[in-house]
């Protein structure tokens, strides 16, 4: 009963704040005209405007009023009212605090959110399709969190304003602090969420953006702190203006250092943490695994790490870092942030034969984007940037070696590739002429500082795949080989297989002795087609019905290891590990039931991978001896199956 | 030592202190408000009676010490206590889009004894338009509508903030009346604050004065009526020993002109004033008995000679 009375006196003191403010229903009935007409009145005005337009130009509209009429409602819902000394009329009836707030509040998102249908119900009935896509919970999110703000900021502002008491100087010496100690709290999560979905696992499965959900949790405290305020101080604007104050900062300290505290724990995540990987491999030398994935409770921020299976220790690596590990496994590097508010970027190199092998903060940098790729015995860093490539000697002092200026049309390039530890090969693309795009083939010589055009092809497709064979002398493009240095064409593969993604670019893969294997899998059987070096297909081996296979690595010139995928599920795919004797066509099941540890693109690690295979289980790391088929568990990373 | 509210008293002051920042309104005041009593806070402009009427009705919170209605502290339990409360505030307000029929709606959902039909009489005879914006009302017809919203409850205690403020002769005398019969009708308990001080003459037993933030004056009406006297004797160039001798009657003040010396004192008693007439034999010195305005005047105004 006493409910159902507090619910009433709530709704009773909605609808007053509702008829006295419902000028603005009207207001908004009249812009949302606006929308609809826009059109017509561009076309008379002579400017390109299209009916398509009109869903984008209501959801315009409805932000601004979303904004507009925050502000206008919250600055006169507890303001006015304690100026005018008519606060009164409501506590000296039998009217709760809570009442009284909750009655206005609710008039208030009533007649803003109100307001917003209005808006938008005319564009909606006339123009269904073009305002449909802007009905999404993304695009209500957005509006939800900007008038959920700005009713805030109306109200405190409305209080504070107006009761021309002395701690007005003091909250507004306050807002930069709050602002910058804010950025600081926050920016770690920022960037740690950066690009993902926020909070999934924690019961947000939507796509919340962080920066949305901190300006909802301020606008939700700036209204918190009107309550408190109206509750400490009820009839007397100035005391409701100093426990507002009081509430209002002690909340955002709050916050802040919730943000400090929750920002740290995010990022502090730890191996033990990981719940579900993403992405591993034991780098050469077994002592190093590279590991990535799902941590307990931070959401899609997806933490890195280099763990070390001697000593226990990891290395926490930042997760928008493009990692890049050398081929012998003696060294990383990556591209870090050089600080929160500069764009300037940092190279950072471990290297994992030091006993205490730890993260070196290198004197490289640069003020924009780059790319890095390391030689393989890590002694080489090459940057590329715009039209610039240069070569960092890391085992000397990172010192600069080179620099060139590439004559090329593209800023980037396709595909840069080490043939030795003096001559790194480049491939840019040229500008594209009738659909024919030309690719110029460079040799940068490093000891002589010299950049050599020494080859050229063309393709008439769109979207280019790159697989170099190791000893560079091949490369095939989508379905042509061709030579890797001159750049003729070698062998046309008559569209088989079909390549659309940079996943299918595995379709064709390098095997020692210049051989290639073409992965057919078009038809519900996985087909092993075996080219020879002279790019004559010689053998055609049948592994039978599977979606997909991938070489993962060769125990001999003849043995092939292969990965045999039944279904298409990318993360919880399980596969088989078979080896396959080109010569005697057997075949060998090494593993089965394995679960998927998609190796991160940026990494290459088939030498190792041809050896070995190591699979994740809760009893720790475990390596499959594959040419002796022996199993051993090497430490005690694990996760629970 | 503040007794408890076991002795049947509506309102209890509790030590009530009010500062705002480092200026003290109110200090330390303490009394009680009998069941069924009206009882008059009164005090100058600024002495903090309507700081006293706030922290009453539980809209502010006291520096220290702290006020009770019907035994409750009304700072943590103001919105249970007001269902017995009716309010006149000094300026009565609405929201000002709501019409005096709204408004009247609007507290009738409120208040559990709530009657209608006497609230309808009630405008009714003062001729308050129903239709009407309250912000569209005169200042008389707001008291009105006030008046008839704070009885329409039915209340136990009635608290009226200064509720003639701005209101002319007539409307002042109309207000009193109608509370006069209303306080005949019901027997409620009421506290009132006011500078009109015939109409309060007429309607309280008990009194309050405050005075430089303290509470000066604590009284039946009667008795401190009792109790105040001017006393006037020609001037014979004796005036001071006079006037020590009128100490025993506890002189508040004392004006001296050219035909005699003009005296109010606060504790008369017929034998002590024979005694003061016969010193010297001034036989031609006239008492007299004082109206509530001159004793209010007396205590609050400046000590004169």
């Amino acid at each position: 009963m006493k409910d159902i009375k507090n619910i009433l006196n709530i709704l009773t003191i909605a609808t007053n704040e509702l008829k006295s403010r419902s000028s603005l229903l009207g207001a908004s009935a009249v812009i949302a005209v606006f929308p609809i007409i826009f059109p017509a009145l561009g076309k008379m005005l002579g400017l390109t405007s299209d009916y398509a337009d009109v869903g984008i130009i209501a959801y315009a509209i409805l932000l601004c009023c979303g904004i507009g009429f925050s502000v206008l409602a919250g600055s006169s819902l507890l303001g006015t009212d304690l100026t005018n000394r008519r606060m009164s009329f409501y506590f000296v009836r039998p009217l709760s605090t809570v009442n009284v707030f909750l009655g206005k509040l609710l008039g208030a998102f009533t007649l803003v959110f109100g307001s917003g249908v209005i808006t938008l119900l005319p564009s909606f009935i006339f123009f269904g399709n073009s305002t449909k896509q802007f009905l999404t919970l993304e695009h209500m999110t957005v509006y939800g969190v900007i008038s959920i703000f700005f009713l805030g900021l109306g109200i405190v502002a409305g209080i504070i304003f107006r009761s021309k008491s002395y701690i007005l100087g003091l909250d507004l010496a306050l807002i930069p602090v709050a602002l910058v100690l804010g950025g600081l709290a926050f920016i770690r999560i920022i960037i740690a969420y950066q690009g993902s979905y926020f909070l999934e696992q924690i019961g947000l499965t939507r796509n919340f953006d962080p920066f949305a959900l901190i300006i909802a949790f301020v606008g939700v405290i700036m209204i918190a702190s009107s309550g408190i305020g109206l509750a400490f101080g009820r009839t007397d604007i100035k005391k409701v203006h100093r426990a507002l104050s009081t509430g209002l900062w002690g909340l955002m300290m709050a916050l802040v250092l919730s943000g400090f505290t929750f920002s740290q724990w995010i990022v502090s995540a730890s191996p033990k943490d990981i719940t579900r990987i993403y992405s591993g491999n034991v780098i050469t030398g077994d002592n190093w695994l590279f590991v990535s994935g799902k941590a307990w409770g931070r959401g899609s921020h997806i933490p890195v790490f280099l763990l070390n299976f001697k000593n226990d220790s990891y290395i926490r690596i930042p997760q928008e870092a493009e990692v890049n590990i050398s081929k012998d496994g003696s060294r990383v590097v990556w591209i870090e942030r050089k600080g929160y508010l500069t764009g300037e970027q940092q190279l950072v190199k471990i290297n994992l034969k030091d006993e205490n092998a730890k993260p070196i903060y290198t004197n490289i940098s640069f003020p924009g984007y780059v790319s890095c790729q390391l030689s393989n015995d890590g002694s080489l860093a090459l940057v590329t940037r715009e039209k610039l490539v240069t070569i960092f000697d890391l085992n000397n002092g990172d010192k600069e070696l080179v620099t060139v200026h590439i004559p090329s049309f593209s800023k980037w390039p396709a595909k840069v590739f080490f043939l030795n530890s003096d001559v790194i090969r480049l491939y840019y693309r040229g500008e594209e002429v009738d659909r024919v795009t030309p690719v110029q083939i460079f040799e940068l010589q490093i000891k002589d500082k010299k950049l050599t055009q020494v080859g050229q092809f063309s393709l008439s497709q769109y979207g280019y795949y790159f697989t170099i064979s190791e000893n560079g002398e091949k490369l095939t493009v989508n379905n042509i080989v061709f030579n890797a240095k001159t750049g003729e064409e070698l062998a046309n593969l008559e569209k088989k297989p079909q390549i659309i993604g940079n996943t299918d670019a595995r379709k064709i893969q390098f095997i020692n002795n210049d051989r290639f294997v073409v992965i057919d899998s078009d038809t519900d059987e996985v087909t092993l087609k075996v080219f020879s070096k002279d790019n004559v297909e010689e053998q055609e081996i049948s592994l039978g019905k599977a979606y997909s296979a991938y070489i993962s690595g060769q125990l001999s010139d003849d043995e092939l290891i292969v990965n045999l995928y039944q279904t298409y599920q990318p993360v919880n795919t399980k596969y088989s590990v078979l080896s396959v004797n080109l010569k005697t066509k057997a075949i060998v099941v090494k593993a089965e039931n394995l679960k998927n540890l998609e190796v991160s693109p940026w990494i290459s690690m088939k030498d190792n991978q041809s050896k070995k295979i190591y699979r994740v289980t809760s009893k720790g790391l475990v390596k499959l001896d594959l040419a002796s088929g022996q199993e051993e568990v090497i430490e005690k990373f694990s996760i629970a199956e | 030592m503040i007794p408890s509210l076991s002795d049947g008293s509506v309102i209890g002051f509790e030590g009530l202190t009010v500062r705002y920042g480092k200026k003290t309104v109110l200090d330390n005041i303490s009394f009680r408000v009998p069941a069924g009593s009206v009882y008059a806070l009164l005090g100058r402009n600024g002495a903090g009676k309507s700081s006293a009427v706030r922290c009453l009705l539980g809209q502010q919170k006291p520096t220290a010490g702290r006020i009770t209605l019907f035994g409750k502290d009304v700072w943590t339990n103001r919105a249970k206590l007001m269902e017995k409360v009716g309010v006149i505030p000094e300026e009565p307000d609405a929201p000002s889009d709501m019409n005096v029929k709204q408004i009247v709606n609007f507290c009738s959902s409120l208040y559990p004894t709530w009657d209608n039909r006497s609230v309808s009489d009630r405008l009714t005879r003062f001729k308050v338009p129903m239709n009407v914006a309250f912000a569209s009302l005169s200042k008389g017809q707001k008291g009105q509508v006030a008046l008839s919203l704070a009885l329409g409850s039915s209340p136990d205690l009635l608290v009226l903030d200064d509720p003639t403020l701005g209101l002319d002769v007539v409307a002042r005398k109309n207000f009193f009346e109608e509370l006069v019969g209303e306080l005949a009708d019901r027997g409620m308990t009421v506290i009132i604050t006011s500078h009109d001080l015939t109409g309060i003459e007429r309607i309280a037993d008990r009194i309050g004065i405050i005075k430089d933030n303290k509470l000066v004056v604590d009284e039946e009406i009667e008795t401190l009526k009792s109790k105040f006297r001017r006393i006037r004797y020609p001037n014979k160039g004796i005036e001071s020993a006079y006037g020590n001798a009128l100490d025993h009657l506890n002189t508040v003040q004392v004006k001296v002109s050219g035909w005699g010396v003009e005296a109010v004192v606060s504790n008369y008693d017929e034998l002590s004033f024979n005694k003061f007439r016969n010193l010297g034999g001034i036989i031609d010195a006239e008492v007299s008995a004082m109206s509530l305005e001159d004793i209010f005047t007396a205590i609050v105004g400046e000590k004169g000679e």
